[in-house]
Formats: C-alpha cells, structure tokens, sequence
C-alpha cells in the first residue's frame, strides 16, 4: 500500500492542477469542479495498480473527469445540505466571467464543449477524443466543427 | 484554429486552483478501497445466508447506484424454495477468502452476476473447486486456450470479459471486473493445477 500511496501522490502533485482546470473549463464552476477531481482522484487510487501498470494513467483519470462530469450533469438535483450545514460562500465572479471565450464556452452544449476541452486543451486526436468520450470519431468531427462555429460566431460578435 | 487554443490556454491562467493537500486525494482512496474490500469479502457469507432464508435480492454497490433496487417479494421459507445461487454464492465467498493473496477485490453484485450466470449456463453439476484471483488478466492466462480444452467467451453482467474453458470433467470460468480478476475452477472430482487450463501466475 506504501508504493501505491508514494506512486499516486507523485502523480496528483504534478496533475491535480490540470485536472481541475479541465473540470473548470467542463463545469464552469470551482465546486463542481472539485468535486469532479476529487470523484476522479478516487476511482484512480483504487485502480492504481493496473492502470499504472498499462501506462496509461493520464488517460484514465481524463476519462474518469469527462464521465464524473457527465455524471454531475444527469442528476437532476443538487447536493441538499441539511439544516445548519456550513455553506460555501458563493464564489465571487473572477476574471473569466469578463471573458467572452468563457461566456461562449458555457453556451456549447455539454457535449460540444467536452470535445473543444479535450482537443483544444488537452491537444488529443479525434481518434483519442473519441476514445475518452466513448463516441465515434465522426461524432467528434461534427462536434467540433459545429463547436467551432459557435464560438467563432461569438467570438465575432466581440469585435463588431 | 490555434487561436482557440492560445484563448483556452490564457483562460485557464484565470483558474481558480485550490490548494488541496495531496493527502486528502490518498486519504478518500484509501477510504474507497477499504469500503469496497469491507463490502466484498466480509459480507458475502453473511448476506448469502440471509437471502437464502428471505429470498431478498442482493445489490449493494457501496457508492453508486445498484442495479436492482426493487427486492423480490419475501416469501416465509417453508413456502417458497430458497433462491437459485445463493448456495453457490456462499460457496464463492469461502473460495475468495481461502484465496486471499491478491489485491483484487469483488463486489457483492459482481460475485451474484457470476454465480447466476455460471448456474444459468452450466447448472449445478460439478464442486466448486477453487478461485484465483489476480490484477491482470495476462497472468490468468485466460487469452488462450490450451490444446485438449474448448473454450468460449462468456458473457456475465458487470464484467469487461469472460471466458469459460471445459475438458472432460473439469471447467474454468475467467472474468475481469475492471482489471480485477478471478479465476473458479469447477469439477466433479479432486483436480491438480497441472490439469488446469488456467492457473494464476502472478498476484
């Protein structure tokens, strides 16, 4: 348990940050965000020893982040706190709620912005994108392109 | 459209990273890990003697959602027979805890899949004679099919594969639950492992 503890620290002290910046851009909130971490950080400590072994742990945890936010995104009710729970402040707006990329990111619908987050941040193949989001590369195609479209008409709209 | 790109990347300068301790991700592993243990190997016995005598279906995934929530009518024992498998399900519990020497672990619902699915294909000839387990399905060995055996791909519900190997009065039943693997060994008669198609190389 010792090796696994030091191997898995190792890896989340270099990927954690990234992790949530992909859960952010997914979520497009801080909490959710996370949440989708820490679900995704899970699974991973109980799967370490395999996925290590198949050499393939950054694409295991992506795909655990992409379906821990799919999850999130099917409940049709939040988290309900009971009476007397301490309640996270709301998070005050930061700089990217002036950004116009955010605003058209959060417009994508959810299936449309997993795959610009994971081609135009993470950088995958379609070949990949597909693998992680377990859709055809053709889907992916036409989710990004019409992906793409949006944002460029958004993004246009910003310098009429 | 690199431009995309270089948005996102400047976007995400902005995030708003928390500074979470490494540890805290090692403590809820370890959380998770010892739960599905606690629940795999300490309860079986216990739980498959209770729905023998209720005819309760079983279906805890601690963590997510079970896939049969809805619990058969219970019926008082006298009346109603006791439920295909439970037997079984008892057996496979005695097996993994005699086993006990790899990390693998097994959810209840996964073990009721596999004793279902063996008693459904295969009936009730034969002792369940041993469970191997082991983190990969290579060192199972479960990929080939030894000469003098017949094997086949099996379908058992939960499980990313199966396969089944039979020569004469001797069957193996392989599965992968998500990269934990178990290997049960069924026969009518006293079986050494050089009889076997498969036998775990390593842990």
């Amino acid at each position: 348990m010792a090796r696994r503890d030091e191997a898995f620290a190792t890896y989340v002290a270099q990927r954690r940050a990234q992790l949530f910046r992909t859960a952010w851009l997914l979520c497009g909130d801080p909490h959710r965000a996370e949440d989708v971490v820490q679900a995704a950080l899970t699974r991973l400590y109980v799967a370490w020893p395999r996925v290590q072994r198949a050499d393939s742990v950054d694409a295991y945890v992506r795909r655990a982040v992409v379906n821990a936010h799919l999850d999130e995104h099917r409940r049709p009710w939040r988290r309900e706190a009971a009476a007397g729970d301490d309640l996270p402040e709301e998070a005050a707006p930061g700089p990217e709620e002036h950004d116009d990329l955010w605003a058209a990111l959060r417009a994508l619908p959810p299936g449309q912005r997993r795959v610009v987050v994971l081609r135009h941040w993470w950088g995958l193949s379609v070949e990949e994108t597909a693998a992680d989001l377990g859709i055809s590369p053709g889907t992916v195609k036409s989710q990004t392109s019409a992906a793409l479209a949006a944002l460029r008409t958004s993004l246009q709209g910003e310098h009429a | 459209m690199i431009e995309i790109d270089e948005r996102i990347a400047a976007l995400t300068a902005h995030a708003p990273v928390p500074e979470t301790p490494v540890a805290d991700d090692v403590r809820r592993g370890r959380r998770r890990l010892r739960a599905r243990r606690a629940v795999a190997w300490g309860g079986a016995t216990a739980v498959a003697a209770s729905a023998a005598l209720a005819g309760v279906a079983l279906g805890d995934r601690p963590g997510e959602q079970a896939r049969d929530r809805t619990p058969v009518a219970v019926v008082p024992p006298e009346v109603a027979p006791p439920p295909s498998g439970a037997d079984r399900f008892a057996e496979l519990g005695a097996l993994l805890e005699a086993d006990g020497r790899s990390d693998a672990v097994f959810t209840l619902q996964e073990l009721r899949d596999l004793t279902d699915t063996v008693e459904r294909r295969f009936g009730r000839t034969g002792r369940w004679h041993a469970v191997e387990t082991t983190r990969s399905w290579a060192a199972a060995g479960a990929g080939a099919c030894p000469s003098g055996w017949a094997c086949a791909d099996l379908r058992v519900r939960g499980a990313d594969r199966a396969r089944t190997a039979q020569s004469g009065g001797v069957r193996q039943v392989a599965v992968d639950f998500g990269g934990d693997v178990l290997v049960l060994t069924i026969a009518s008669g006293d079986v050494s492992p050089k009889d076997l198609a498969w036998t775990v190389r390593e842990r």
